[in-house]
Order: C-alpha cells, then sequence, then structure tokens
C-alpha cells in the first residue's frame, strides 16, 4: 500500500516535472512598458525618436535579463496627434496592465490624457512634454524635461543678451498646450527684461494654406526676430515664407522644432536660425556619445532631444521597476528618490515630478546646430 | 540505515519496461521532428523565397513603371513646354496618376519653382514654391544615368511618409512623390491569415505592412536576425519577434530602390502540418506504450508471483521452516533459485542443529561447571546469563538474578567495581582480568573472587559481556595460614639453629673432650699395660730380691752368731766350717737370684723399649711371645690357664715388635678376661710362616663371642664389662695396629661354648717404612704423653 502511494507520488512528480520541461521554453510573465506618442505625420519627428529611444532602453535592459528575470514588453501606440486616438491608445495600454507608460510626446495630447493614467494610477513619464499645465502635486505625470516656464524664460533671456528687444511669435494652436505655456513664459520674461512683444499668431497645422500670410502679418510689425512655436516640418514652411519677404530678419524656433527634420526640410531658409535644444548637442558626456552611437547604430537616424527624453524616461522607469521595495507604488517611489541618472545630467524630479533641465540655444550653421556660447 | 524504497518487483519491470519502451519512442520522435521540422523549415524557406523574390520583382516593377511614368511625362508633356505651362502641365499629370502625391521642378539650388497638386492642395501652392530640397539626400547622390529613387522621408507637401522619383534635366530635377501608402495595400492583398508579406526601406523601417498605421511610423526592424547576417544571395530565412508574435519569415532585398520584401509566416501556422503529425503520433505511441505496459504488467505480475513464492519460501526458511515444499517453475533461474533455497534450508538446518548442540554443550559446560561462576550481561550492565554455579556462590537463583544488575542482585559489595571493568571490556574491545575482588557470600560473610571479563559479539553490532569468576575464599584463607606457618617455620628453624649449633659446639667440645679422653684411656691403657708389665716385672723380681734378701739376712744372722762365738770364744772350728759354709751358700743364692733379678731387668728393658719407641727392628717371634708372655705372668698366675706357646723360634720377622707385642698382649688378655673369665682353659698362641707372610692365631677354648657382638668386636669402647673395668679399646686398637702399622690382616672366629679365634696375617718384612704409620697412641716420639 504504501509503495503504491509511493509510487504515484513518482508518477505525479514525474508528470509535473515533464509539464515544466514542456513549458520550460515558456518565458516569464513580462513586464510591459507603454509607449504613446505621435509616430506619423508632422509631429513624428518627437514621437519617432523617443519611441525609438525607448526601444533602445527596453532592448538594453532586456538583453541585461530584464526586471528581475522578467523580460520587459514595450506596447507601441500612434496618437497621430489625435485626443481620440490618443485617450484610445492609452485605454488599450491600461487594459494590458502596463507598469508606466511613456509618452505622450507632445503637451496637447499628455493633458488630454493625463486623467487617464491618473484615473489608474499608472505613472505616465512625458517624454518630450513640457507645457507647465502638467506641473501637479499629486498626480501620476512625471517628465525628464523641464516645463516650458523654465525652458522659455532662458531663451528669452539669450535673446535679451543678444541685443534684441522685439518680437513677434507664430504659434500652432493644435498644439496650444505647450505653444500659448511657451509663448507666454517667453514673453513674460522678455519682456521683463525689456522687450518688447509685437504679436502672436496662431494657426491650425491642418490647415497649411493659413502659412502662407501669417508671415506677412507677423512681419508687418517689424520685430527684430520672429519666434516660430511649431514643428520643424511647420518651422521649415514658415522659415521659407518669412525669407520670400524679408532675407535679413532674425528667425528663431522654440525647442519643439529643434529635431534634424528642421534642418533636412528647411534647407538654407532656416540658415542663421536660433534654435533652442533640450539637450547640449555637444556634450562630451561619454555615455552620451556612447548612447549615440549605439542609437544611429540601430535605428539609422540621430536621437535628437527625443531620443535622449525617450531614453531617459524610459531608463528612469526601468531602474524605479528594478529597485523599488516590492510593496511601495512606483510613483511614491520615483517622487521619494527624486534622483535617477541622465544620459547628459542627472534628472533631479521635485514633487510635481518635473526636473530641472537644461536648455542650450543653437545656430544652424552650414546645415549644423552650433551650439551658442552664451556668457550668463 | 539509508533509508531506500522498495518497489514491489511488478513495478520495477513497468518502470524499465516503461522507460525502455519510452527511451526509443521520444529519441526516435525527437529525431523525426528535428528532421521534419528542418525539412519544413527548408520547404517553406523556399517557398517563402520564391514569393518573396516575384513580389520584390513586382514591386520594383510597380517603382520602375512609376519612373517609367514621369520620365515619359517629362519626356513628352514637359520638354517641350514653356514655362509658365509647367504647373498646369505638372497638376495635369498628377491629376492623371493615382499613386503620386505632387511633382515638381525644382531650380539649380534645390528650390522648387513648380509644383503640380491634388486639387485639394492647391490653395495652398505658394507654400511650397521655394521650398530648398537641395538637403534630400536623394538630391546629393549622383546617379549615373540622372535618375534617382529616394529613401522614406516625410513628405512637407502630404506630411506623409512617401518616396521620390527624382530625373534630372540639366540643372533642374524634377522631382515626384509617391505617398508610400500604396504599399500596406500591397502588403494587406499578399497577405493573409497564413502569410505576412512587408516592405521595408533600406534602414530596414517599415513602409509596408497590412496594418497602414504602422507603415506611417517607421518602425525599424534591423534588429531581426534576418538582417544580421545577409548571406550572399541578399536573402536569409529566420524565426523572428514582431509585435509579440513569432515568425519564421524570409527577407529578399531589391535592387533598385535597395528596399526589402519580408514574407513571414506565423510560427503556429508555418509548425502547423508538424503539429498535426505530432497530434496524430503522440496519442498512438501513447496508445502504443500503454498497450505495451498493459501486456508487461500482467507478465510482471506473474513473474512477481513466483518472486512471491520464493519469498515466502525464503521467510519460511528464515523462519525456520525448512520443510516447505519446493517449488516448480518453468523458469530455470527460478527452479535453481528454489532448488538453491531448498539445498540452503538443509544446509542451514544442519548447522542450526550443530549450533543448538554447541550451544546446548556449551551451556551445560557453563551452567554445569561446579566452580566457575559465569554471568552474561547487555551493553547496559542487565544479566542475561546466571550459571548454577553462580546461585550457589551468590546464593541468587537464576530466576531472581536474570534481568537485573549487579546493583539491584546485591552480590558484590562494590558492583559498580564490575560495571566498571564490563565498560572497560566494552572500551577496549578486549579481555580484562584477572582481577580479584570481594563478594557477598550467601551466609553474609565476605569471600573473595578471581574474575575476569570479555565479550562475545552478539549480533550485529552489541556484545555480550561475560564475567567468570573462581571462588578462592579456602584458598585465600589456606595461603594466609601457609603464611603464618611460614612466620613460625622460620622462627624455629631460627631458634632450633641456635640450638643446635649450641649443640654443635657441646658436641664439639665433648668430642674434643672425648679426643682427649681416648687419648687418655689410650695413655692410661698404655700405662694400665706399663702397669702389669711393672706389676709382672715387679712380680718376677721379686723372687730372685726376695731369695736374695732372704740369703742375704741369712747371712747377716750367720754372721751376727758367729761373731757372737768368736767374741765368746766359743769358736769351734765346726762352727767356723759350718758358718763358712753357710755364706757360701748365702752368697749363691744371693749370685744366682740377683743374676736372674738382671736378666729379668733386661727383658724388662727390651719390652719396654719396643713399646715404647716402636722401632723397626729384625726379631724372633718367639722372643717377643716369650716376653709378653712374661709380662703377663702376674695375670696368668692367679688363674688356672694354661698358655701354650706353640710357635717356633725360627720365625724372625723385621717389623715392628712393640706393637705386635702390643697385640698379642691385648688378644691373650681379652682371651683371659673375656673368653675364659680368668678362671681356667686353654690359650693357644700358634704361629707359621709361608711366603712372606707370617700366619699367627691366638685361640682359647672360651665360651665364644655371640654373634651380635662379634661384629662390634672391633668398635672403640665396645665392651661387654662395662663398668667392670674394660676400657673396651682393647680389639680395636689391636686391629687398628694390625691394618694400619703392620700391614696385615685380622679376622675372628667365635664359636658359644666352644672358644674364639684370633687369626692374623703379617708380611714377614713389614711394607711399612720406620715409624711410617703408627696407629694412634702408639707412637713414642710424636705422642705427648
Amino acid at each position: 500500500m504504501f509503495t503504491s502511494v509511493c509510487n504515484k507520488r513518482r508518477w505525479a512528480l514525474w508528470a509535473v516535472v515533464v509539464v515544466i520541461v514542456a513549458n520550460g521554453c515558456a518565458d516569464p510573465e513580462p513586464v510591459r512598458i507603454g509607449f504613446v506618442g505621435g509616430l506619423s505625420g508632422r509631429v513624428s519627428d518627437l514621437g519617432g525618436p523617443a519611441r525609438n529611444g525607448m526601444l533602445l532602453a527596453v532592448e538594453q535592459a532586456n538583453a541585461e535579463g530584464g526586471i528581475d528575470g522578467r523580460p520587459i514588453e514595450a506596447i507601441i501606440r500612434d496618437d497621430k496627434q489625435d485626443v481620440e486616438v490618443a485617450r484610445k491608445a492609452v485605454r488599450e495600454l491600461l487594459d494590458a496592465n502596463v507598469e508606466a507608460i511613456i509618452g505622450p510626446a507632445t503637451s496637447s495630447m499628455a493633458t488630454s490624457v493625463v486623467d487617464l493614467a491618473n484615473a489608474a494610477k499608472v505613472v505616465m513619464v512625458g517624454a518630450t512634454v513640457t507645457s507647465n499645465e502638467l506641473s501637479i502635486e499629486g498626480d501620476y505625470f512625471i517628465r525628464v524635461l523641464s516645463p516650458t516656464s523654465v525652458h522659455a524664460a532662458e531663451v528669452a533671456s539669450f535673446f535679451t543678451r543678444r541685443g534684441f528687444s522685439s518680437f513677434t511669435a507664430i504659434f500652432d494652436s493644435n498644439n496650444s498646450s505647450y505653444t500659448e505655456s511657451w509663448l507666454r513664459d517667453f514673453s513674460q520674461q522678455f519682456e521683463s527684461d525689456g522687450g518688447h512683444n509685437l504679436g502672436a499668431f496662431a494657426f491650425s497645422s491642418e490647415r497649411p494654406e493659413d502659412l502662407i500670410e501669417l508671415p506677412k502679418k507677423a512681419l508687418q510689425a517689424n520685430p527684430e526676430f520672429i519666434v516660430f512655436i511649431t514643428n520643424s516640418v511647420d518651422a521649415a514652411l514658415l522659415a521659407k515664407q518669412v525669407r520670400m519677404i524679408d532675407s535679413e530678419i532674425q528667425i528663431a524656433t522654440s525647442e519643439w522644432a529643434g529635431t534634424e527634420r528642421l534642418i533636412q526640410l528647411g534647407g538654407r531658409h532656416i540658415e542663421n536660425a536660433y534654435v533652442p535644444q533640450y539637450l547640449d548637442r555637444e556634450s562630451e558626456e561619454p555615455r552620451y556619445l556612447t548612447f549615440r552611437q549605439q542609437f544611429k547604430d540601430r535605428f539609422n537616424q540621430e536621437p535628437g532631444f527625443p531620443g535622449v527624453a525617450g531614453y531617459n524616461a524610459t531608463q528612469l522607469i526601468i531602474t524605479a521597476l528594478r529597485e523599488k521595495p516590492e510593496k511601495q507604488p512606483l510613483r511614491d517611489y520615483i517622487l521619494e528618490r527624486g534622483e535617477f541618472p541622465g544620459l547628459q545630467w542627472s534628472i533631479s524630479l521635485n514633487p510635481s515630478g518635473d526636473p530641472n533641465s537644461k536648455t542650450s540655444v543653437t545656430r544652424i550653421t552650414d546645415g549644423r546646430f552650433v551650439v551658442q556660447d552664451d556668457p550668463h | 540505515m539509508r533509508f531506500r524504497r522498495t518497489h514491489l518487483y511488478a513495478t520495477e519491470v513497468l518502470r524499465q519496461f516503461a522507460l525502455v519502451a519510452t527511451l526509443p519512442v521520444l529519441v526516435t520522435g525527437f529525431f523525426l521532428l528535428w528532421y521534419f521540422n528542418g525539412q519544413l523549415q527548408r520547404s517553406v524557406a523556399n517557398q517563402q523565397q520564391a514569393l518573396a523574390r516575384t513580389l520584390a520583382e513586382e514591386t520594383q516593377q510597380h517603382v520602375f513603371s512609376a519612373g517609367d511614368k514621369v520620365d515619359l511625362f517629362v519626356s513628352l508633356s514637359l520638354a517641350g513646354a514653356a514655362p509658365g505651362d509647367f504647373t498646369a502641365r505638372l497638376d495635369q499629370f498628377l491629376g492623371s496618376s493615382s499613386y503620386f502625391e505632387a511633382i515638381y521642378v525644382t531650380d539649380r539650388l534645390g528650390l522648387i519653382d513648380y509644383i503640380g497638386l491634388a486639387r485639394d492642395r492647391r490653395e495652398s501652392r505658394e507654400l511650397y514654391i521655394g521650398m530648398d530640397v537641395s538637403n534630400n539626400a536623394m538630391y546629393q547622390a549622383k546617379p549615373e544615368d540622372d535618375r534617382t529613387w529616394s529613401d522614406v522621408f516625410l513628405s512637407v507637401v502630404t506630411g506623409r511618409l512617401s518616396i521620390a522619383y527624382l530625373r534630372r534635366i540639366g540643372s533642374r530635377a524634377v522631382i515626384a512623390e509617391i505617398a508610400i501608402d500604396r504599399l500596406p495595400r500591397l502588403s494587406r492583398q499578399l497577405s493573409d491569415n497564413e502569410m505576412l508579406v512587408m516592405i521595408l526601406d533600406q534602414n530596414a523601417d517599415i513602409i509596408g505592412h497590412p496594418d497602414p498605421d504602422l507603415s506611417q511610423q517607421q518602425v525599424n526592424l534591423s534588429n531581426l536576425p534576418l538582417f544580421d547576417d545577409r548571406n550572399a544571395a541578399g536573402l536569409t530565412s529566420e524565426f523572428f519577434e514582431l509585435g509579440g508574435v513569432r515568425y519564421f519569415g524570409t527577407a529578399v532585398q531589391m535592387n533598385n530602390p535597395p528596399w526589402f520584401v519580408v514574407v513571414a509566416q506565423d510560427d503556429a501556422v508555418f509548425s502547423q502540418p508538424l503539429t498535426n503529425a505530432i497530434k496524430i503520433w503522440l496519442p498512438a505511441m501513447l496508445i502504443l506504450i500503454a498497450a505495451a505496459l498493459w501486456v508487461t504488467r500482467i507478465r510482471a505480475r506473474t513473474l512477481s508471483t513466483r518472486f512471491s513464492d520464493l519469498a515466502h519460501l525464503a521467510r519460511n526458511i528464515a523462519a525456520g521452516d525448512y520443510s516447505t515444499a519446493s517449488l516448480n517453475s518453468h523458469i530455470l533461474e527460478f527452479q535453481q533459485l528454489a532448488d538453491n533455497l531448498g539445498t540452503m534450508a538443509s544446509a542451514i538446518e544442519r548447522r542450526e542443529q550443530s549450533l543448538r548442540l554447541k550451544e546446548q554443550q556449551l551451556r551445560n559446560t557453563l551452567e554445569l561447571t561446579p566452580n566457575v561462576a559465569v554471568q552474561w550481561f547487555d551493553d547496559d550492565g542487565h544479566i542475561l546469563f546466571w550459571n548454577s554455579a553462580s546461585e550457589a556462590l551468590f546464593g541468587h537463583s537464576s530466576q531472581q538474578a536474570l534481568g537485573k544488575t549487579p546493583a539491584e542482585l546485591d552480590y558484590l559489595p562494590d558492583p559498580q567495581f564490575m560495571i566498571d571493568r564490563l565498560l572497560e571490556v566494552t572500551r577496549l574491545d578486549m579481555a580484562v582480568g584477572p582481577w580479584e575482588s570481594p563478594f557477598n557470600m550467601p551466609d553474609g560473610t565476605v569471600g573473595m573472587l578471581v574474575s575476569t571479563a570479555f565479550a562475545i559479539p552478539d549480533g550485529e553490532r552489541r556484545h555480550i559481556l561475560v564475567a567468570m569468576q573462581v571462588d578462592i575464599t579456602r584458598q585465600k584463607q589456606a595461603e594466609e595460614s601457609i603464611r603464618r606457618l611460614n612466620a613460625e617455620l622460620e622462627d624455629r628453624v631460627a631458634h632450633r639453629t641456635d640450638e643446635l649449633q649450641q649443640r654443635n659446639s657441646e658436641l664439639h667440645d665433648a668430642l674434643r673432650s672425648l679426643g682427649d679422653t681416648m687419648e687418655q684411656l689410650v695413655q692410661s691403657e698404655k700405662l694400665a699395660s706399663l702397669g702389669s708389665l711393672v706389676a709382672g716385672v715387679a712380680h718376677e723380681l721379686n723372687t730372685p730380691i726376695g731369695n736374695a734378701l732372704i740369703a742375704a739376712s741369712s747371712l747377716r744372722d750367720f754372721a751376727t752368731e758367729f761373731g757372737n762365738e768368736v767374741r765368746g770364744g766359743t769358736l769351734r772350728r765346726s762352727t767356723l766350717d759350718a758358718f763358712v759354709e753357710d755364706a757360701m751358700t748365702a752368697a749363691e743364692i744371693t749370685e744366682r737370684n740377683l743374676q736372674r733379678a738382671s736378666e729379668l731387668v733386661t727383658g724388662f728393658k727390651q719390652v719396654a723399649v719396643d713399646q715404647s719407641s716402636s722401632q723397626r727392628r729384625e726379631f724372633a717371634l718367639s722372643e717377643v711371645i716369650g716376653e709378653i708372655l712374661l709380662t703377663l705372668q702376674p695375670v696368668l698366675k692367679r688363674t688356672q690357664i694354661e698358655v701354650v706357646d706353640d710357635v717356633s723360634a725360627e720365625i724372625v720377622m723385621d717389623s715392628f715388635p712393640g706393637p705386635l707385642g702390643q697385640v698379642l698382649s691385648n688378644l691373650i688378655t681379652n682371651a683371659v678376661v673375656h673368653g675364659l673369665d680368668s678362671t681356667e682353659g686353654t690359650v693357644s698362641i700358634k704361629a707359621r710362616e709361608d711366603d712372606g707372610w707370617v700366619y699367627l692365631s691366638v685361640s682359647d677354648d672360651g665360651r665364644g663371642i655371640p654373634v651380635d657382638v662379634l661384629k662390634n668386636i672391633y668398635d672403640p669402647f665396645f665392651t661387654t664389662r662395662l663398668g667392670q673395668g674394660g676400657s673396651g679399646l682393647g680389639l680395636h686398637i689391636a686391629h687398628q695396629i694390625v691394618t694400619d702399622a703392620l700391614g696385615g690382616e685380622m679376622s675372628v672366629r667365635s664359636e658359644l661354648s666352644r672358644g674364639t679365634r684370633f687369626d692374623i696375617k703379617l708380611p714377614s718384612r713389614s711394607p711399612m717404612a720406620d715409624q711410617q704409620k703408627m696407629p694412634p697412641g702408639m707412637g713414642s716420639g710424636q705422642q705427648p704423653h
């Protein structure tokens, strides 16, 4: 009797072993991280490299064994710079039980979906989102770039220091969350430094024909420089339009347009434009240089600031998931820890989840972004 | 002992068989799987490659045909038109084509001069005029035939991913943009549930995917293994994962543009035939194995029964039942095993009997050994065996003793000592003892034991500890008394030794005084001899001297009478004559007697000299006998004893006359005194000479010597007349002188009431040197007198 019981146990054991072996090849449950951003269309020069930055971070982490032996699965969604698409994408990600969401890439999308993340208590790391609107304590939105209140003010001071005293602006009302925020901060700082805002002109990128007349209006005020708070494609088109009217006036953009695509599309018209950057394009930081090379090898493109931001955002999440205590919510751990490594400088988060990143102003010279060494 | 799981034989066989049956099935199964999987992969890869090539060519044809269309337009429509007509012609061209999104003409700097747009975009035409396209890689390329296909890029005009065909005409260029929306459509058409067709640009960005959204996202697949190690033919087949789905796919690269066509199959679909085959094969195999196992199980159970029977048989043997009938099996090994078990059983039975016998013998021996108490103990000191000698010795019956410890049984004053010895045996693994120890005797006294202890093995790890004792109480007591006796004896011996020493010293003194006495006796004997000699001489001299004295006194009387007469004058002649005659006679008598006295003195002198000096000389035996007899006259005169001297005067000897005289004197005296009691009888002295030897005999006809006395007659101080004046030395001295001093022999013969005869055999010439060896007391100069 005893023997037969033993044997039954033995067989059961064998059966279990067989099942384990059979399933041994099956991967453990992956850790899912979502991405949402504009991957197609005119804003894809933000979302594309940001997604690629995220993929690179995930691929590297998986090569190192994932998170506690679990592989990381990246779930990618294109918001097409459309509120409804974005909300649907975020819901899908939340349904897939993602640990965190990287994105969106633009402020207008971020403000449209952040409530979903808050409701689901899932951390959302806005890679390239800089609107002031999102600096809210207690929400689940954090980011790896400072809000416009920091950047735009710095850029304004730059122009003041360069002796400019008046400007007009053209901004994209489709991404008003960012563009208006930026314009306001820029204008405030510029005017407080004694400069003048001679007018700001909005357009909708859905109606490109509007871009034909706007520069004329903007130039009529005879500003010393004109600022485009737009994406790179629109900035290139606007630059051409401005140059058709005025070949001398100083052109500037906000950081949004500061991607490689701006130079490719803008051609000679965008030469000498001042373009602020969320990254130091001439950084000698070894981590950055390594990353940049890896990025180019993998995707055959420059990472630009979206690539760096996407990578930094993903690294932040992976680091937090790896190192946080098991029971502690991810957001609490991130905010409590506050300090995370970044490619060019460390990301130091305040209670609102905002870091204090830097802006460096470049000037497009011979088809390259050249950092303006500016004595503060 | 390590615990090992046991199985039924049937189970074991079943398991072994299951292993044996399953292993080949699995091995062949996996081999077939591997083989067919490889085959399948190759076959699928070939199919995919063929399809991909076809698609690549088709796509290329599409692209080329688009290019051809642009070329045709340029040469037929644009080349001959005035620049003012360019915009219209370009618009017209776009309207005639479904897939061109924009077409423009650049100036020599790369700025757009003219642009043709779809109808809905013409409002913003001005926006694009003047755009600089010189930064586009396509524009910068220097193709051999002025025709270039661009990479995928984001069209400023459409805001969508596009490719462009560039045709240079002099310093100008005509560029026609094609939205790649058509590629997803193509992909979708070609793909179905089982097949995924993708078109990738040279960066491996997806530009054609059944999902049109994905086609616009510039999803880069350069990390897929498909693009890792492209083989020489520009195509490769690999497994890869995309969007959480595992595919087996093949990539083929086009020539111009150098795009990729990827044809892939969902792994699940791809493996379908194999999965189907396994689905059929696996249950079939399982059923077969199960059937085989079932048969094996039945067979194994049959065998198992045999084993059980054998086990039962073995168990019976183990239980001591050797009579179990043997087993019949058609399997040789079983039969042999059963037979061997039977043989083993009888062997065991024999050995057991022998063992039982031996054990009984041992038990009996141990039990009945009268003097040796034997106990067995277990390792904890409990008694296992208690023989009858133990019962007798310690007063506890075997029943009382078994299972108890020495302490509980209380037969030893110090039970712990015994326990310690037993522990020592266990610890040292060797015999301990013998040792002596006290024990409580049944009568309450304490006895003494001599014990040994040792271990005998009992089973695998345990011992039986054996103690054996012998009662040595009596021995001890005996030893004690012997020891005491010894001590006393030593005292006594010492005491006796002292006494003996004292006695010895006394004896020594006595001996010395005896010697002295003997010497004195010898001297006194000698003196007695001399005395008798002197008495004899005095006696002999008495007569002549008396006669002479009488004659002299008679003469004096005669003379006085004569004088008186003379003075009285009455002298007469007759008186004178008578007087003269009387005087003469008196003188004569006096002379004669004095002569006689002189002779006697001379004779005595010779005897005395011989006797006292023991000088050797030549002498006539008869003379010596005469002299001796003369000296014995005073003795003989008082008796009626006649001494017959029958010795020839011719026998002359050269020897020691003194000692010989002594011998004769002593023998004659002995015959007179002892043989004849000094009364009457005859003593005969005879001698003859023969061949240098003189045979001398002294015999009497007296009463003889009793036999028991005869053997002691030569012992010193032996006398039958003790206290009557006999010294007991006469015959001793005579014998000594004859044998020692004179070199002769002496024998006695005696017959009661008939007489005794001493025979002496002497050499005529003594071999002894002068005074060489004298009997004690016989020497003249050496003996102190």
